[in-house]
């Protein structure tokens, strides 16, 4: 394209075509041979001998300068056809064809091509080009190709050709001759008056027509003569004679008919337009001085009558020749610049003149405004270049020079500018210092060009310009400016686009009208739009948008590939950029790339900036960018695009968890050596600290940590999901990325509301055994590619490990400080992250959700109870069972099954007892409610089994215990048994387990108090016989070693029961009292009970612990004795318990149940009335005599006769089981009457073996009638103390009567 | 004071080179997305020239463009203020615009004294989905009030050809 070198007034265009069917790599192989060319010394052109007209521009023989050449790739727009006066340099002089030929045949048809090119390209009117020629390379070609002769334009170049470049170079330079000749002949022509007016006819002139010249030239006279110091004045007199015969003009239609316009013109005309162009034809001849020469007359008459742009193109012209002239004399050799002014400065000056000049035309007809402003452009420009290449190559010098002269047809980078560094502060600054120019008077320089008139410019030359401003600002580091230019160039492209799209469109319109209604729709082509891709984000990187923050990437690629890439999304970003500025930028990139369109760079970039700019974008503008993204997805998709976008939107899934297994599915890992019989199984219900339970699930949970799930069965996770956009966001699928086990999932697709948080159920089931890693989640957007998004699990050391890569984020913000452009935030990440991030990314690998995956489970449910309601209403101490019936509801037999049990009255006295506040005798009471008397309990059975889809009915015994508000029937199970082959290595079991609660009412009904214990009356009662039917339990013989147990029983309730007594004492004939208890009132009951002893050793043991704690310190602090008596009541008390069985029943109904009687405490008199005396004694009354007569008695009482002899006969037995010595005491009430024999105190008896006795006989005499009471106490004598134990009585009624 | 100084724009840019307040004093609200690009291209002269002379806060005219000329000025603490002013063919004078920015730092300097500003977002506030365009931030109220102040000052002053106050 179109290049603003500073020197292009200087340099022959000469445009390059291909010809023909020439591939692309062949033409630029060839039109980089023949652009290696730029310069050509005047001494290489082949002079013509000719002497007339045309020799006036060809080189002075021996003359030193060079000529300039440049070969753009593209022919001028047509309007510039009117600049070919007053700017030659801008049209080509010269066109050469390119082309490839292999035979001679072909050769015609090449020519015809190659005349159809330039007819095409330069339409008739038009003067240029002044020679052209075809390049023909023979290639392939078996014999030699030749030229015909015919076509003088055509050159061959045989394919055997050794020096083929110097030959290039040598037509180069006859072309040139020859553009040369073609320029005398067109001054030839401006110079006669015609030519004249029609150059000053206008501001842009054109050649006069060949028709319009007067048919003859004699009229040279009347031109004025050339001033003396014309080069060659002698030679142009004489060449003015003649008319170029050979200028073949197409248009020689030979008839003058425009003479009018002569006559309308007059003749006195100023020169200065004439000399300006000569000028101009001399500077591009290579002949600086002629040119110098004839533009200082040119300036001095274009002054005068101020003809503004002609005098600034003549100053522009004048300005290049000192660069021409320097390059050409130092080449390579740095001139002694002169001190004082910059040697620039002159240039400099003149330049700006014409800025000014050009500035300053006053408005004239709109149909050159185009120019006008064109020319001003290309003159600021070339003041700017001026000024540029001087800054670039570090001062005036070749390198500047070079720079300057350069030829096209690409831009020209000086290697000052063109390093990797180029634009680092230190590099610009450099420059400026060392070239004494200040980028800011480049740059304002260039400011000038930015205005208004840019529109008036053809597109064409509208995006030339700017892109030439554009990159300038580039090369000075003035980035923001650039990509401010940058924008304008795209818009100046994308109009051009839409408008040849529309063209195109109309077009085909237009030709397939006629033929019907069959709409054709042409492939859009899409060359160029990689590059203004380019563009855009080259403008939007300097705006601090990062386009390119979502990848495109192909279809297939590995979603797991770029896990850790996102991880450090959340850490705290140092915002860059200009917002208002970014969110514009944006729209445009949008904009632009839908125009284009691309539909995937669409998608790319609104996502990008959705997920870069979220937080400054307004709710319309997201919402717009999202839909317009999801549109250009789905157009990208049906068109077949085989790539895809990146997932974007941040970071979606915030967290999963598992969801917990129902209770009823949740295996439960244990050891196989749980199977085994335990020992000691009661002990676990007491110890508080540990678990009462069997099985308890969550325990299991807090110590493995890892969750246990079964395989097969479905699973379900919670997946929370973020969505911080104001749109509801669509999710293509969404499912869980799992390693280890294989594990089946469907994806599922959802709309997450906008600004939420959302919860996801995912589920899926683990196909086999072992180990299940949920590494996190796999998210498609949709048309995007999935993306997993890895969810280490929070543990400590992951938080630790995200805290600190945070907080070092924060210090390496803090740390450096980037200035300006420097500071985008993903260029600064590449480097310091780079040492301190592998270091801490190798050190461990992040733990996951895990979960162990058992084998398959059966599942067990309750399908009917006996329980309605799941109620249970229970009596104080009732006995009842419950029927509970499982069923085996899956594929699996159950082999194993385990009933635990847990009630409300446990927790609270195992915290007691784990208080242990309480006294030996409260925790032992504790204990034994606890193990004896649990609420449920039900018998151990190992060997039940359950089939599938069988029932089993298990019987629950239950006890109803006052307090007890609820319980707990909880049922493990397991298929332990699978296959014997494996059995033995698997050293755990899995159970589940299935828990029934019930509600327990216990009511109290039966209140029991007032526990006492009667020494056994000696006496009967009465002998009425009907009292000794009725209550026949309660008489017994021998009623000293018996006593009377009573106690009262109080109804509290509202229906009567019957509460029986029962005696189940060892060696003693069972007995049983039945009470009536009517509501309300209370009921004593009362049985005899054997008195028994206990042993001494039995009773200093201590009060046993029934659990098998350690260590138990008593806490009260007892005297011995004490001890002593609480241990013995407390035996006594255990004993006198298991005598008894007091049970009630309902009456009327079927209920039943235990009394249980341990409120009731035992005082020490009960004790001694319980417990046997060591001595039994029994009285009897005998009369003297040999054997001794006894003495009648009825109903216990003796009647013996008054003032007789008789014999009171005391047997004292050892009731002990140990050797004591006993005395006895007698006494008789009342005293006075009786006479007796010997002492009644202290009597001894002796000693007497185990159960032997002996009897002591004491002699008494009644002295009068009346009722005599006497009692025999023994009493043991031991180690000096004597103490009493035993006694009886005996009455006697002494009667006359008798 | 010169006469026919009239600001279009004033910008205020802080070390980050993100905007802080940006004031049009032009008829169309339309041009206002102009004068953010006019200064955000500012900043590549405004960093050219504050390492080169550090002396001064002015910097003098930055670049003209169309029908704007720009003048930067650059706080000690690196916040740069930039006046967008119309040009005209009279010569604004170095030392009118040098006051106008000295005025022009004053309001600023004193905005950000009141102790109860939030100048800076803390990280926590970077997830705050709902952050405002920091240009037409609500809490510089009492600051715009001021620049605005300003502007109408010197506006009026070009019409009596004194600058009060």
């Amino acid at each position: 394209m179109d290049t603003h070198v500073f020197a292009s007034l200087a340099q022959i265009r000469i445009l390059l075509v291909p010809i023909g069917s020439i591939s692309q790599q062949t033409f630029e192989k060839y039109a980089s041979e023949i652009r290696s060319f730029d310069a050509i010394r005047l001494g290489d052109i082949a002079v013509e001998g000719t002497k007339d007209e045309r020799a006036r521009f060809q080189p002075k023989s021996l003359s030193t300068g060079y000529l300039h050449l440049s070969f753009p790739s593209h022919p001028p727009p047509h309007s510039h056809q009117a600049l070919s006066l007053i700017r030659p340099s801008q049209l080509p002089l010269a066109v050469i064809g390119v082309t490839t030929c292999s035979h001679s045949e072909a050769l015609p048809e090449i020519i015809s091509q190659f005349n159809g090119t330039v007819l095409d390209m330069f339409p008739p009117p038009a003067m240029y080009p002044l020679a052209r020629n075809c390049f023909v390379f023979e290639e392939d070609s078996s014999s030699g190709i030749s030229p015909g002769g015919q076509h003088p334009e055509l050159i061959i170049f045989p394919e055997m050709m050794g020096n083929r470049k110097l030959h290039i170079g040598t037509l180069l330079g006859e072309i040139c001759s020859k553009i040369f000749g073609e320029f005398g002949v067109l001054i030839q022509r401006l110079e006669s008056p015609l030519g004249n007016e029609y150059l000053n006819a206008s501001l842009f002139p054109s050649l006069p027509l060949l028709t319009d010249m007067p048919p003859s030239m004699d009229s040279k006279d009347t031109l004025p003569p050339l001033p003396s110091h014309s080069s060659q004045p002698e030679l142009s007199k004489s060449a003015l004679s003649k008319v170029a015969p050979a200028m073949k003009r197409n248009s020689s239609l030979g008839v003058p008919t425009v003479r009018k316009r002569l006559s309308a013109i007059g003749a006195a005309s100023s020169h200065g337009r004439l000399f300006k162009v000569m000028a101009d034809c001399f500077l591009l001849a290579g002949r600086t001085e002629d040119a110098l020469i004839w533009y200082t007359e040119a300036l001095q008459l274009l002054k005068s009558p101020l003809d503004t742009i002609w005098n600034a193109s003549a100053l522009e012209g004048m300005a290049t020749i000192p660069i021409l002239d320097s390059w050409s004399a130092g080449h390579g050799l740095q001139t002694s610049t002169s001190v004082g002014r910059e040697p620039w400065s002159d240039i400099a000056d003149k330049l700006a003149q014409a800025t000014i000049l050009y500035f300053k035309v006053p408005p004239s007809d709109i149909d050159n405004y185009q120019f006008l402003s064109y020319l001003y452009c290309c003159c600021v420009l070339r003041h700017t270049s001026l000024l540029f290449a001087i800054w670039s190559a570090k001062g005036w010098g070749p390198l500047a020079f070079t720079t300057m002269l350069q030829p096209g047809p690409t831009p020209y980078l000086p290697p000052t500018l063109s390093h990797n560094e180029s634009t680092t502060w230190s590099n610009l600054e450099r420059l400026s210092s060392m070239s004494g120019i200040p980028r800011t008077t480049i740059s304002s320089l260039l400011s000038q060009v930015h205005g208004p008139w840019l529109l008036h410019l053809g597109s064409r030359e509208r995006v030339s310009v700017l892109e030439a401003i554009a990159s300038t600002y580039s090369c000075l580091g003035y980035r923001r400016k650039e990509s401010y230019i940058l924008r304008e160039v795209l818009g100046c492209i994308l109009d051009l686009i839409v408008c040849g799209r529309e063209e195109d469109a109309h077009t085909n319109m237009r030709s397939f009208g006629i033929k019907g209604t069959v709409g054709i729709r042409l492939n859009e082509s899409s060359d160029g739009n990689e590059s203004i891709l380019k563009l855009i984000k080259h403008v939007c990187k300097v705006l601090g948008v990062h386009l390119d923050a979502i990848q495109i990437v192909d279809d297939s690629s590995d979603p797991m590939s770029h896990s850790e890439a996102d991880d450090e999304s959340d850490i705290y970003r140092e915002p860059f950029g200009w917002p208002e500025l970014q969110i514009g930028v944006v729209r445009e990139s949008v904009a632009v790339a839908e125009a284009l369109p691309d539909f995937l760079a669409v998608a790319q970039y609104a996502l990008s900036s959705l997920k870069t700019l979220q937080e400054f974008l307004e709710p319309g503008d997201q919402y717009h960018l999202y839909s317009t993204a999801a549109r250009a997805m789905q157009t990208a998709r049906r068109r077949g695009a085989t790539k895809a976008v990146e997932y974007w939107s941040g970071r979606p899934v915030v967290s999963i968890a598992l969801a917990p297994l129902p209770f009823v599915r949740l295996p439960i890992e244990k050891p196989i050596s749980a199977l085994k019989p335990r020992t000691s199984d009661s002990n676990a219900i007491l110890k508080g600290g540990t678990d009462p339970f069997l099985y308890n699930p969550r325990r299991m949970n807090a110590t493995q940590g890892k969750s246990l799930v079964v395989q097969g069965e479905l699973l379900e996770f919670i997946v929370i999901v973020q969505n911080p956009y104001v749109f509801d966001m669509e999710l293509h699928s969404l499912s869980l990325s799992t390693s280890g086990t294989p594990f089946e999932s469907n994806p599922i697709s959802l709309v997450v509301p906008a600004r939420s948080y959302h919860r996801v159920i995912l589920s899926g089931k683990a196909l086999t055994t072992g180990s299940l890693i949920i590494r996190g989640c796999l998210v498609q957007a949709p048309g995007g590619i999935p993306r997993e998004f890895v969810l280490p699990l929070a543990s400590e050391e992951e938080e630790e490990r995200l805290a600190h890569k945070r907080s070092a984020a924060l210090c390496e913000a803090g740390r450096f400080k980037y200035f300006g452009l420097d500071s985008f935030s993903w260029r600064k990440n590449q480097s310091p992250d780079s040492s301190s991030g592998s270091s801490s990314r190798s050190s461990k690998t992040p733990s996951f959700l895990e979960c162990k995956v058992v084998p398959e489970q059966p599942l067990l449910r309750i399908r009917r109870t006996t329980v309605t309601h799941g109620a249970l209403m229970l009596y104080d101490g009732e006995m009842s069972s419950i029927r509970i019936t499982f069923e085996n509801i899956s594929l699996l037999p159950i082999d194993f099954v385990r009933l635990a049990f847990d009630d409300s009255t446990i927790s609270p006295a195992q915290q007691a007892l784990a208080e242990s506040e309480m006294s030996v005798f409260e925790t032992y009471e504790t204990e034994y409610a606890l193990i004896h008397r649990p609420v449920f309990s039900w018998i151990k059975n190992d060997s039940v089994t359950i089939a599938p889809g069988r029932k089993v009915t298990l019987s629950i015994n239950c006890f109803g215990k006052v307090g007890c508000t609820e319980g707990t029937i909880h049922a493990s199970y397991s298929y332990i048994h699978r296959n014997p082959s494996d059995s033995e290595e698997n050293s755990v079991f899995h159970t589940r387990q299935l828990s029934y609660p019930l509600m327990v009412t216990v009511y109290r009904m039966l209140e029991s108090h007032g526990l006492d214990i009667l020494p056994y009356p000696s006496y009967p009662l009465g002998n009425d016989d009907n009292v000794m039917k009725n209550s026949l339990d309660l008489f017994v013989e021998d009623n000293g070693a018996w006593c009377l147990f009573s106690i009262d029983i109080m109804n509290t309730y509202g229906t009567p029961f019957e509460v029986s007594l029962e005696r189940v004492q060892e060696d003693v004939p069972w007995g049983e009292t039945i009470v009536n208890v009517p509501p309300g009132s209370t009921s004593r009951l009362v049985i005899p009970l054997k008195k028994f002893l206990l042993s001494d050793e039995h009773i200093s043991r201590p009060i046993p612990t029934l659990s098998d704690r350690q260590f138990v310190v008593d806490k009260t602090k007892l005297s011995e004795a004490e001890q002593q008596m609480q241990r013995e009541l407390f035996w006594y008390r255990e004993e006198l318990f298991k005598c008894l069985r007091c049970q009630w029943r309902e009456a009327g109904g079927t209920r039943y149940g235990d009394l249980s009687l341990r409120q009731q405490r035992l005082t020490l008199t009960m004790l001694e009335i319980l417990r046997t005396e060591k001595a039994g004694i029994q009285l009897t009354l005998v009369r003297p005599g040999n054997p001794a007569e006894p003495i009648q008695h009825r109903a216990g009482k003796y009647h013996p006769p008054c003032s007789e002899l008789v014999y009171v006969r005391i047997k004292v037995t050892n009731l002990t089981k140990s050797t004591l010595v006993f005395t006895l005491d007698v006494n008789i009430d009342p005293r006075e009457h009786v006479i007796h024999d010997g002492v009644l105190c202290d009597i001894p008896v002796g000693r007497l073996e185990v159960k032997e006795s002996r009897e002591v006989e004491v002699a008494i005499c009644f002295l009068c009638h009346g009722r005599f009471e006497i009692l025999a106490s023994a009493r043991v004598l031991e180690s000096g103390t004597s103490s009493g134990t035993g006694s009886a009585r005996l009455i006697a009624m002494v009667d006359t009567n008798t | 004071m010169a006469p026919n100084l009239r600001l279009n724009a004033v910008a205020f840019i802080s070390p980050q080179n993100h905007p802080i307040l940006i004031r049009t004093y032009t008829k169309q609200d339309e041009t206002a997305i102009k004068y953010h690009y006019i200064a955000h291209t500012s900043l590549d002269v405004i960093e050219e020239r504050a390492s080169s002379k550090s002396a001064d806060c002015y910097l003098g005219l930055l670049y003209s463009m169309e029908d704007v000329a720009v003048y930067g000025y650059i706080t000690p603490l690196k916040v740069k203020i930039v006046i967008a002013a119309a040009l005209t063919d009279a010569v604004a004078r170095d030392v009118d615009l040098n006051m106008i920015f000295k005025a022009l730092h004053m309001a600023y300097y004193s905005a950000i004294s009141n102790p109860f500003l939030v100048l800076q977002d803390s990280a926590g506030a970077v997830f705050d989905s709902s952050r405002p365009l920091l240009a037409g931030s609500p809490k510089w109220k009492h600051f715009r009030r001021r620049i605005d102040e300003i502007a109408r000052v010197v506006g009026n002053a070009s019409n009596t050809s004194t600058l009060g106050g």
